[in-house]
């Protein structure tokens, strides 16, 4: 993820929202699906990725399901339904930031 | 153009060699520096898989996996916590709760009818979790050598149930409690009973703490690693 403070703090709900849409996905898979969506304008660190996912894991928003893929062992993760419960709270949180910061930014003028 | 079987045992050297002795980090991380290796192929065919390896590695930053490694140890020690926490609610319910309850009784009954000074109490504390304590790093260092000298892969959950978490410390709290409590008594007679009752009390779950975490959860070892790791099973 590029050095922004502002993404870094989004990324469990990248993680989560994603999962959302895609279902299951692999580490690499989100790294390349957020480079994809924001045509190249979001760098996820990988260094942050892993730490995020196996945090959701342990807090029980995400399952984790292992593949044999080719000569290697695949690991999926996808949203437990508290998980998913926790994603809409997420978002909700994240649409009420932004329309706040819109406010903020650029402030309707009062007659 | 596909990383093969002999490229995907040099990544497995290479996270090794990068501190990441547990092979479910070990696992998943290969299959990261794989796919991206493979994807710098696409576009540049000719590029070395070493090479292609440091351009990989370089996007975890400056730590390497360490941020990696130690987020994975946080998390799953909490999850320890959590386990060794559910196994004690079991002793708060029918029928475990009696014997919680008879062994409170039992050692408030010794301690009320035995003329013991409370400098006894804590030497005899400090002498069982300090023989703990050499105990499990005995068994630890032979645990590793064993799997270091046999090769065989290891998993940092079972790591963190057979050495019970951080858990040691905690042994000590009666202690500090007990100085807390009754600073100016020397003897467990003099004290008022509810207190007696409620140090007989957290003794009693101290006990039964240590039990869940020497008993209870290494026999239930496999199904909480099984749990944690799907891949366990992919594993020969």
């Amino acid at each position: 993820m590029s050095n922004n403070q502002l993404y870094r703090g989004s990324l469990t709900t990248i993680i989560m929202r994603l999962l959302e849409q895609e279902g299951k996905m692999y580490g690499y898979e989100i790294t390349q699906k957020v480079k994809e969506i924001t045509s190249g304008g979001m760098d996820i660190k990988e260094g942050a990725l892993y730490p995020a996912l196996h945090k959701l894991q342990a807090e029980g928003h995400l399952k984790v399901e292992a593949e044999k893929v080719e000569n290697r062992i695949r690991k999926y993760y996808s949203l437990t339904p508290q998980g998913q419960k926790e994603t809409v709270n997420m978002l909700a949180e994240l649409k009420e930031y932004m329309e706040n910061m819109q406010a903020i930014i650029n402030p309707k003028l009062a007659y | 153009m596909k990383v093969n079987k002999q490229q995907i045992e040099q990544l497995f050297r290479f996270t090794r060699k990068h501190y990441v002795e547990w092979y479910d980090l070990q696992s998943e991380l290969v299959d990261h520096l794989a796919n991206g290796i493979e994807q710098q192929w696409k576009k540049f065919p000719s590029r070395s898989f070493e090479d292609a390896l440091q351009v990989e590695f370089k996007k975890f930053g400056i730590f390497g996996f360490m941020e990696v490694v130690e987020e994975r140890q946080k998390s799953l020690g909490k999850k320890y916590t959590r386990i060794i926490w559910s196994h004690i609610v079991g002793f708060f319910k029918l029928p475990k709760i009696l014997l919680l309850g008879l062994l409170t009784a039992l050692t408030y009954y010794l301690l009320s009818n035995t003329d013991l000074s409370n400098e006894y109490y804590s030497m005899g504390m400090i002498v069982m979790f300090v023989s703990y304590f050499i105990f499990l790093s005995v068994k630890n260092y032979r645990n590793r050598k064993a799997k270091q000298k046999s090769g065989e892969k290891k998993w940092l959950f079972e790591e963190i149930i057979s050495q019970h978490g951080s858990g040691f410390g905690i042994g000590f709290l009666p202690i500090y409690l007990f100085n807390i409590f009754i600073p100016n008594r020397t003897n467990f007679t003099e004290l008022h009973p509810y207190l007696l009752v409620t140090i007989s009390f957290l003794f009693v779950l101290l006990c039964i703490m240590i039990y869940v975490m020497l008993v209870e959860i290494p026999k239930k070892a496999q199904d909480y690693i099984e749990d944690t790791y799907p891949e366990y099973k992919l594993v020969d």
